[in-house]
């Protein structure tokens, strides 16, 4: 069952604090948050935010697709990372 | 850099039908390498097996491979990882592009240090970006940095080391 839209996005407060004083401050860092079930909100797109996944803190760098999904979503807790083969990395 | 270097690109699976057909799990985007002839090899550099042709089939592929004409001899290949070498890849023009398997072993050093920190042991990309994975020389565990200009601002592939950047709090992770 589907959140009421009257109630609005769910998001931590500490998560929304943390992120305006990032953005206040200008400096380029990763916000670490625990909160993996916080919606992502328009006014993070591009911040990083290293989102814990039980173990470690996975970088998540937010972009304008990522709106409305939860921060969980982008920090696997399971270990199986695929094949390499002829993948590529970009620098952005 | 050694471009010797094997690269997995497909696994055979179990034994299709009775004319020598076999299931392929394929791992590169570019399926024209697993047909292109004489790249193929397996584990030990050996490159004896040759793809004639590849279908679409559920979730992965069918293949057809040269002189397998029956089930038996398609057995025989269950569970063959296909590799090609690291030169056979097609080159990058853009700058800013790496293959994983480029990356995979680089040094990695601080910015205004020249003591190498450690090395990037992994790429990933888990839907917000790539990420290196770096595993310090001292010890502790590993950690993901964004491989991004503000995190990675230099990659030199002639010395094989890349410079990073890391947030003040994000090491001792």
């Amino acid at each position: 069952m589907s959140r009421s839209v009257w109630k609005g996005p769910f998001i931590e407060r500490y998560v929304l604090k943390k992120a305006q004083v990032v953005q206040e401050s200008g400096r380029n860092e990763v916000i670490k948050i625990w909160s993996r079930k916080s919606m992502i909100m328009p006014q993070f797109v591009g911040l990083t935010f290293g989102v814990y996944n039980g173990q470690k803190f996975i970088p998540v760098s937010v972009t304008g697709e990522m709106i409305g999904h939860k921060f969980g979503e982008f920090s696997p807790t399971r270990t199986y990372y695929g094949h390499g083969a002829d993948k590529k990395a970009k620098r952005k | 850099m050694t471009d010797d270097k094997l690269i997995c690109i497909a696994k055979i699976g179990k034994a299709h039908g009775i004319r020598g057909m076999v299931y392929l799990s394929v791992y590169t985007e570019d399926t024209s390498l697993l047909l292109a002839p004489n790249i193929l090899r397996d584990k030990d550099g050996d490159s004896s097996l040759e793809i004639e042709e590849i279908s679409p089939h559920k979730n992965g592929f069918l293949a057809k491979i040269k002189n397998v004409y029956d089930r038996n001899m398609a057995e025989e290949l269950c569970h063959k990882e296909l590799y090609i070498l690291r030169d056979e890849l097609k080159s990058i023009t853009d700058d800013d592009d790496f293959y994983y398997v480029d990356l995979i072993g680089l040094a990695v050093f601080l910015q205004n240090n020249d003591k190498q920190f450690g090395k990037i042991i992994n790429v990933h990309n888990f839907g917000a970006g790539d990420l290196i994975e770096i595993m310090p020389e001292n010890d502790g565990d590993s950690f993901f940095l964004p491989f991004t200009k503000a995190f990675v601002p230099d990659v030199n592939m002639q010395d094989l080391r890349v410079t990073i950047s890391p947030p003040d709090d994000f090491i001792d992770t």
